[in-house]
């Protein structure tokens, strides 16, 4: 075909987005929840906020079978290696959601026993920041990962 | 408002807490509320330590007093940012402290059938850091094993009868005892953890031995 | 011949992350095939410090602290601590201002339990019972948010009083909430009482007996399970409690199936505290010397055209919900002290006596100034009897706040519930337990 009519690429890019708008809309969260973000995460995931309208209904609580890391709540500096380990366990492609202000920069826990913004161990693709963020923060917030997905299409990394 | 009775019983230092306890517990003392230490190293001086501090907020100030003046000659009521009948200048100063922990055992006596708190104590004892002088109450409640484990992992104070006693809230590579006053609360502590490529030896809670052990 | 089988027991880690929304602790178990043998209990994977900050925060500024402690039920956390500060002080704050305080904690209750039962039913396979309550929970945290300000971390109260009146309506919103509440906590109950799966499975299960539950010193709904009617607010009532009328139910066998009970019938009695209260709360609006009440600019443009003696006179007429509010509403809510509380919005604007007290409040290092003392205070949290114990030395800040978590108590007491179990039988019990971390570890 010449180029003017079809360009160069249509194919491979049209399957891009197709595996971008399959993973954005099947995301498997795996919900690390520690403190008290995880009553908003309770309310985005049940019957109010619907956290099902994304695909992610159910939570894997396998890090084998997630792709979607999120850290709810704040990491001690105790919990700190286990978090580690699971994001190192979970398959590619995955990305990491910092839900709450304690796991964006640590909140107001300036202390001895707090890890100052998972960023510090994680490599973070999305923050929502917030004490707890409110249901509708974390919807928009997922809709920007959403994007985010959607962008890098067939990629792993 | 119904306020709790506290029976206090104040601890001599030197004499021994336990054979108090135990005799509260003979009288009916039958739950171990709470225990718990406070350090008092630190009592008495204002927020950064300073002594001075303590004297520059007791003072009332020249405009104070000008506003004193002109709000009860016009007849009004004009409150000090201090709780009324308290002579801040003397009174705001606490009574110096000889030791530097005390401990206090808070006891109720719950009557099972009818669920009356019939009377509650609360044991003080006060004592320097070293040597260790408490005997462990876990033998009368046995939560006391964890609230000492607690207050061991805080405060640093050490219980004669429990020589390998483990911390509860914080892991056994962190060095220091937070609740100290002398421990400044935005101290960092290394991340612990297996770095890439070793085995995860650490932190100690990736250590599981089984307790029973067969011959 | 035969051969002497060799007992081999393998120990398994539950946690420190595991399904279970409690939150994070790690249970070491060691399991003869399925069998529980023994069990240990390891926590302190969210301690965050509350103790040593709230040594460096002023008096006021612990509140949002104690917020994060049991952070389903912040309001009762919230108004523990303010309580215990105001033992120490010796102040009370008005009725209206308990009542306030009695409507708060009781909605927290009930968010509590709502949580609890709904995120214990889930694991056990319950799905639809923990969509029903946390739909209920849902609109408990809207009138929550109608009241605070906030969902869940309300700092709501002050020494010496609230934030701010009700929000206007609240009473009709909250009895319409209720009814749906309570047929959502109906239909569960419809659900999971006569249901046989789960009477299978937290029947007997977790049971604890009524010796060893006092020898830990459990006290909440874990103790009134099996049979002690121990209760903060009857046994020490504080706030209005001695006023109003409630029931503190019991049960008699000490297992999971109990405790669920106690849960679901202790909510239908905080729903009616909270009517009850409705009913005696004294009247809100009316001060006794004001006259008028004039808009909010038109107050403003009397005070920049020097009408000073007309500022004393009238009120300004603001929402009730502002913090620190209207000179009429804020002496219903806060008790009067100068030294304790902020002075009305009228004040802080309108003369020079209410600007310097409220700067002297607020500046660094002056504030509220409590007289050196200890004090131990308890109030009944949604596990038990959350106690504050308060150490003052006479600064403008705390020099020592212990919070006595309930549910340290039923986690020590772990082994004793677990062992000689299934695994299968871990989920129910700790369940039950209503483990919240932010207290245990604080």
């Amino acid at each position: 075909m010449t180029d003017d009519y079809s360009p160069a690429g249509t194919i491979t890019t049209k399957l891009e987005d197709a595996l971008g708008w399959a993973r954005k809309y099947s995301l498997w969260p795996y919900p690390f929840v520690t403190a008290c973000c995880g009553m908003e995460y309770m309310s985005v995931s049940a019957s109010h906020y619907d956290l099902d309208r994304f695909g992610a209904a159910f939570p894997r609580f396998s890090p084998r079978q997630a792709d979607v890391l999120m850290v709810v709540g704040t990491v001690s500096h105790k919990i700190a290696p286990v978090l580690r380990r699971i994001y190192d366990q979970m398959a590619s492609p995955k990305w990491v959601i910092a839900f709450g202000v304690c796991t964006c920069t640590g909140g107001f826990y300036n202390d001895y026993s707090t890890v100052q913004g998972i960023d510090t161990i994680l490599p973070v693709d999305l923050y929502i920041p917030g004490c707890p963020p409110r249901p509708e923060t974390v919807i928009q917030g997922i809709m920007l990962l959403q994007e985010k997905i959607q962008k890098m299409g067939g990629k792993l990394g | 408002m119904t306020a709790m009775v506290w029976d206090v019983r104040r601890v001599e230092p030197g004499e021994p807490a336990f054979e108090l306890l135990k005799k509260l517990k003979e009288d009916g003392y039958n739950v171990l509320v709470d225990f718990t230490a406070v350090d008092y190293s630190a009592w008495g001086k204002g927020p950064k330590g300073d002594e001075t501090d303590d004297l520059k907020r007791a003072v009332p100030t020249e405009a104070h007093n000008l506003v004193h003046e002109i709000a009860s000659a016009r007849g009004e009521e004009y409150g000090t940012p201090h709780l009324p009948g308290k002579d801040t200048l003397t009174e705001g100063l606490p009574a110096p402290r000889k030791e530097r922990f005390e401990v206090v055992w808070r006891l109720m006596k719950l009557d099972p059938e009818t669920g009356d708190d019939r009377g509650r104590a609360a044991v003080y004892a006060a004592f320097d850091e070293e040597p260790p002088v408490l005997r462990s109450a876990a033998s009368l409640w046995p939560v006391a094993d964890w609230l000492e484990r607690e207050v061991w992992d805080m405060f640093g104070i050490r219980f004669v009868d429990r020589p390998d006693i483990k911390r509860l809230l914080l892991y056994e590579e962190f060095k220091g005892h937070p609740l100290r006053k002398d421990y400044p609360i935005t101290r960092r502590q290394p991340l612990i953890g297996p770095k890439a490529g070793e085995p995860a030896g650490n932190p100690s809670f990736n250590h599981l031995e089984p307790t029973i052990k067969y011959e | 011949m035969t051969t002497d089988r060799e007992k081999t027991t393998y120990m398994l880690n539950m946690g420190p992350q595991h399904p279970a929304m409690h939150g994070v602790i790690r249970l070491l178990l060691e399991l003869e095939g399925e069998k529980v043998i023994s069990s240990d209990a390891e926590i302190g994977f969210l301690h965050r410090a509350f103790e040593k900050h709230a040594e460096t925060e002023t008096w006021n500024n612990v509140v949002p602290w104690t917020d994060r402690l049991n952070y389903v039920s912040p309001l009762i956390n919230n108004v523990g601590y303010a309580l215990a500060v105001e033992q120490l002080a010796g102040l009370t704050s008005p009725e209206r201002g308990q009542y306030l305080r009695v409507i708060a904690c009781e909605l927290s209750r009930v968010t509590d339990h709502l949580t609890c039962v709904g995120a214990s039913a889930m694991e056990l396979g319950a799905f639809t019972v923990f969509l029903y309550l946390i739909k209920a929970r849902e609109w408990i945290y809207q009138l929550v948010d109608s009241l605070t300000g906030a969902r869940i971390t309300t700092s709501y109260t002050r020494v010496g009083g609230v934030k701010a009146d009700l929000p206007p309506g609240f009473e009709e919103k909250c009895l319409a909430v209720f009814k749906k509440v309570r047929e959502a906590i109906a239909d569960s109950d419809k659900l999971l009482t006569k249901n046989r799966i789960f009477r299978d499975r937290v029947d007997g299960t977790g049971k604890i007996s009524k010796a060893d539950a006092l020898a830990y010193g459990i006290t909440g709904p874990f103790l009134r399970s099996t049979g002690v009617p121990y209760d903060v607010r009857r046994a020490h009532p504080y706030l209005v409690y001695d006023r109003l009328d409630f029931e503190v139910p019991v049960g008699s066998s000490g297992d999971n199936f109990d405790r669920y009970l106690c849960r679901m019938a202790e909510m239908e009695q905080s729903l009616r505290i909270v009517e009850q209260c409705f009913k005696q709360i004294p009247e809100g609006k009316h001060s006794l010397e004001v006259t008028e009440m004039k808009d909010a600019f038109t107050y403003q443009d009397m005070g920049k055209q020097g009408q000073t003696g007309l500022l004393k006179k009238y009120q300004a007429k603001v929402d009730q919900t502002l913090s620190e509010g209207q000179r009429g509403f804020r002496r219903n809510i806060s008790t009067t002290e100068t030294g304790v509380t902020l002075p009305s919005k009228e004040d802080a604007y309108g003369s020079i006596e209410g600007l310097m007290n409220h700067f002297e409040l607020i500046m660094w290092s002056w504030g509220i100034k409590i007289p050196p003392g200890e004090t131990y205070l308890a109030v009944e949290g949604g596990n038990g009897e959350l106690g504050f114990h308060v150490v003052s030395s006479g600064g403008d800040r705390p020099y020592r706040v212990r919070c006595r978590p309930p549910c340290l108590n039923p986690m020590a007491a772990l082994p004793l519930l677990l062992n000689g179990g299934y695994i299968a039988d871990i989920v129910p019990t700790f369940g039950s337990v209503n483990m919240i971390a932010g207290e245990l570890d604080r």
